[in-house]
C-alpha cells in the first residue's frame, strides 16, 4: 500500500465515523441540554410496580441531563415495606436533584410516604393526600393437621402485631414529621389519626404545598434547579398484565392477587400502607380513618 | 512504501492506553466515583430502633382471689346469643372453679333464665346481642334485689357492618351488646363507639389504660389495667370504678372526657370491654388484678335462697309482656368450661 492510499484510507475512515457522530453532535448542539423528568406512581404501590418506578428514579439520578424530577403521583398507597422502599428512592433522588410532586387525585398513606422527601406538594382542590397510617390483617388460622416447627411459624399473636404496627407507624408518622414538621399546622397525634385530606385542606395545614397542575409543578422543579431552556422527559411505567389487587378471602387476610411474582400460592399476612376499604374480619389499624 | 508496522503497532499500543486509561482515570478527575451511597439514608433517624420499636409491658402476676366465701354459683349467660365463648372468659371461669365455686352456663333451652337465676347466687352477661324480654329484666331485677351479684361486660357496637360474623346470615343485624334496657335498671348505660388514646396506649389507639376513680373494693390493688376495646359506661346512680387515662377520646364525638369503664351500683357492676378477661390479656398491666377483684365481687354477694321467686305458679312462664321469644337457634354456643 502506498503512503498516499494509506492517508486516503485513514480520511475515509474518519469521514464515515463523522458520518455516524456528526448528527448526534448537532442534536446535542441544538437540543436543550437540561431535562425534566416526569414520573408517574400510579395504582397501588407493591413491591413489582415500584422496581420500575426506583430505575426510574436511578436514571434520572444517573442521567446527567436529567436535572429535576416531577412525581406524578396518583395511588393509594399499597404495600408497607414497598412504600418505604420507593420512599428511599425519592430521598435519594432529592439529595441530588429537585424533586417535586404532583397530585392527580390522590397521594394517600403509601404513597404520601414517597412524596414527603420532595421540596413542594401540588395538589388540586379535588385530590386527597393524608391517610398516615398502617394496618395488617389477622393471619389465617392454620390448616387442620398443618404442622409447624414452633408456635410462631405461621402465626403471630396479637399482642405482637399490635408491637410491629406501632414500629411502622411510629416511622411513618417520624417521617412526615421530619420532612414537613416546619410547614405542619397538625401535631404528630393529629398526623397519627391518619385522616385524608382535600387539596384545599392539606395546602392550608400544611400536608401539601400548593394548588395547581402537573405543569406548575414541572415549572417549579425547572426553576428550582435554575433551568430557563428544558425538555421535559415521561417517564410511564410499563403496563403488565400482572396487576396487584389488594382483596380478602374468607379467611380475612389481605393477599396480593395475581401477583406476576412469586406470591400466588401464598396467602401471606401484609402490613398496608393504604387508603380505601379493605375488608378484613380482624383488623389491626394503626389509626382511626384509614 | 508502507508505513513501518512497528510505528502503526506503536500508534496503536499509545491510543488505546490513552483511551482506556483515560476512561478509567475519569471518574476520579470528574469526581463522580461511587455508586449510590450517600449519607441521607444513614441520616434516617427516625428509623433507627431507638426510635421505632414500642415497649411492651411487662406480663406477670396470676388471678387469685381474696373472698372467704365459699360454695357459691355463678350462672353465666350464654342463651341470649351472646358474643362471647367460654375460652374467652377461661380467667375468670377457672378462677371462680379453683376457688370452690360453681360456674354453670344458662342456655335458654331447657328452663327459663328466672327458673337459672333461683338457684343462683351471681350473675355473669357479657355481650348479649339478644334482647332481654321484660319478665327476664324483671327477673334480674328481683335476683338483684335479693342480693344477688350481676357483672355485665359489653363492649362497642361492632364497626364494620357485613364484614361481622353476621354477614353470612344476609342481614344488616345490630351487632351492638343488648344492655340498654338490663342496664338503665341500674342508672348504667353504654355509650357509643369505642374509646381511644393517640397519647398514652399500650401499643394501640384502642389499647386504652384505666385507673382507679376513687375506693373501691373493685379497684383494690389496681394501678392501671388495659382495655383493648372498651366501650364508655355512662353513670347515672352508679359509681365509677376505674376511668380511662388523661388524654382518652370518645370515637363518636372525638371528644377528651373522663371516662369510666368500669362502674358499679349495689349489686351490678358494668365493665366496658370483653378483652382485657381472655387469657392473652388477663396478665398484662394489672388485668389479673381487676380479674380477682371481678370474681371476688361475683361471690361476695349474699342471696335470699329462692329469688326471683315465681310470680304466680299458675301462670305458664312464657311472658305475656314483651314479643313472644323466638325458638332459640343452636348459635355457636361455648361449651362450659
Amino acid at each position: 500500500m502506498t503512503r498516499a492510499q494509506s492517508y486516503a484510507l485513514v480520511v475515509a475512515a474518519a469521514v464515515l465515523l463523522s458520518a455516524i457522530l456528526a448528527p448526534v453532535a448537532y442534536d446535542r448542539a441544538t437540543q436543550p441540554d437540561s431535562r425534566v423528568a416526569v414520573i408517574t406512581i400510579e395504582g397501588a404501590i407493591s413491591s413489582n410496580t415500584v422496581t420500575p418506578i426506583q430505575e426510574d428514579l436511578r436514571e434520572a439520578r444517573e442521567n446527567e441531563s436529567i436535572d429535576a424530577v416531577v412525581l406524578n403521583v396518583d395511588s393509594p398507597g399499597g404495600g408497607a415495606a414497598a412504600s418505604e422502599q420507593l420512599y428511599l428512592s425519592v430521598q435519594r433522588t432529592a439529595a441530588e436533584m429537585p424533586v417535586v410532586a404532583s397530585v392527580k387525585s390522590a397521594g394517600a398513606s403509601g404513597a404520601y410516604y414517597a412524596m414527603l422527601p420532595t421540596e413542594d406538594i401540588y395538589v388540586t382542590p379535588a385530590s386527597i393526600v393524608g391517610s398516615v397510617g398502617v394496618r395488617g390483617a389477622a393471619p389465617t388460622p392454620s390448616l387442620p393437621g398443618e404442622i409447624k416447627s414452633g408456635p410462631d411459624k405461621a402465626s403471630s399473636t396479637a399482642d405482637r402485631r399490635r408491637a410491629q404496627i406501632e414500629t411502622l407507624q411510629r416511622a411513618f408518622v417520624g417521617s412526615v414529621m421530619k420532612h414537613r414538621g416546619d410547614d405542619l399546622e397538625l401535631s404528630r397525634s393529629e398526623v397519627a389519626h391518619g385522616k385524608v385530606y382535600t387539596g384545599a385542606r392539606a395546602v392550608d395545614n400544611g400536608m401539601a404545598d400548593e394548588i395547581g397542575s402537573s405543569q406548575d409543578a414541572i415549572r417549579r422543579a425547572a426553576d428550582a434547579a435554575g433551568l430557563d431552556d428544558y425538555e421535559v422527559v415521561r417517564k410511564e411505567p410499563p403496563t403488565t398484565g400482572g396487576l396487584l389487587l389488594l382483596s380478602t378471602d374468607d379467611g380475612g387476610t389481605v393477599v396480593v392477587e395475581k401477583s406476576p411474582v412469586g406470591y400466588d400460592a401464598v396467602d401471606a399476612p401484609t402490613y398496608l400502607m393504604v387508603y380505601g376499604t379493605v375488608n378484613t374480619q380482624d383488623e389491626v389499624i394503626g389509626n382511626v380513618s384509614a | 512504501m508502507s508505513a513501518p508496522n512497528s510505528r502503526l503497532a506503536a500508534v496503536f499500543v499509545v491510543i488505546v492506553v490513552v483511551l482506556v486509561g483515560g476512561a478509567a482515570a475519569a471518574p476520579y478527575a470528574l469526581g463522580s466515583g461511587g455508586g449510590d451511597d450517600d449519607p441521607t439514608t444513614a441520616a434516617n433517624q427516625q428509623f433507627q430502633p431507638d426510635s421505632v420499636l414500642p415497649d411492651s409491658g411487662a406480663e406477670e402476676g396470676e388471678v387469685s382471689m381474696d373472698s372467704d366465701a365459699s360454695d357459691k354459683t355463678v350462672l353465666v349467660d350464654v342463651g341470649h346469643a351472646n358474643d362471647v365463648s367460654g375460652t374467652q372468659l377461661e380467667p375468670l371461669l377457672s378462677t371462680l372453679a379453683e376457688n370452690g365455686h360453681q360456674v354453670r352456663f344458662y342456655r335458654g333451652q331447657r328452663r327459663s333464665l328466672n327458673e337459672s337465676l333461683r338457684s343462683a347466687d351471681a350473675f355473669l352477661v357479657v355481650s348479649p346481642r339478644e334482647r332481654f324480654t321484660d319478665d327476664e329484666l324483671a327477673g334480674v331485677q328481683a335476683f338483684t334485689d335479693a342480693g344477688g351479684r350481676v357483672l355485665v361486660m359489653g363492649d362497642p357496637p361492632a364497626v364494620q357492618a357485613g364484614g361481622g360474623p353476621f354477614f353470612s346470615l344476609g342481614g344488616l343485624e345490630e351487632t351492638g351488646p343488648q344492655t340498654a334496657s338490663l342496664g338503665s335498671n341500674y342508672g348504667i348505660a353504654y355509650g357509643s363507639g369505642y374509646l381511644y388514646n393517640m397519647a398514652t396506649n399500650d401499643n394501640n389507639y384502642q389499647s386504652i389504660y384505666a385507673r382507679p376513680a376513687g375506693d373501691s373494693a373493685l379497684a383494690d390493688g389496681v394501678d392501671r389495667v388495659v382495655m383493648r376495646e372498651a366501650a364508655p359506661i355512662r353513670t347515672g346512680e352508679a359509681t365509677q370504678v376505674l376511668v380511662a387515662s388523661e388524654g382518652t377520646q370518645l370515637s363518636t364525638t372525638r371528644e377528651t372526657g373522663r371516662y369510666a369503664v368500669v362502674a358499679r351500683n349495689g349489686n351490678v357492676a358494668a365493665v366496658g370491654d370483653t378483652e382485657f378477661v381472655t387469657r392473652e390479656n388477663a396478665h398484662d398491666a394489672d388485668n389479673e388484678v381487676l380479674i380477682g377483684n371481678l370474681a371476688d365481687f361475683l361471690v361476695d354477694g349474699d342471696k335470699e335462697p329462692g329469688a326471683p321467686a315465681d310470680p304466680d305458679s299458675d301462670r305458664p312462664t312464657q311472658p305475656g309482656g314483651g314479643p313472644p321469644e323466638p325458638p332459640r337457634t343452636p348459635q355457636p354456643t361455648p361449651a362450659p368450661a
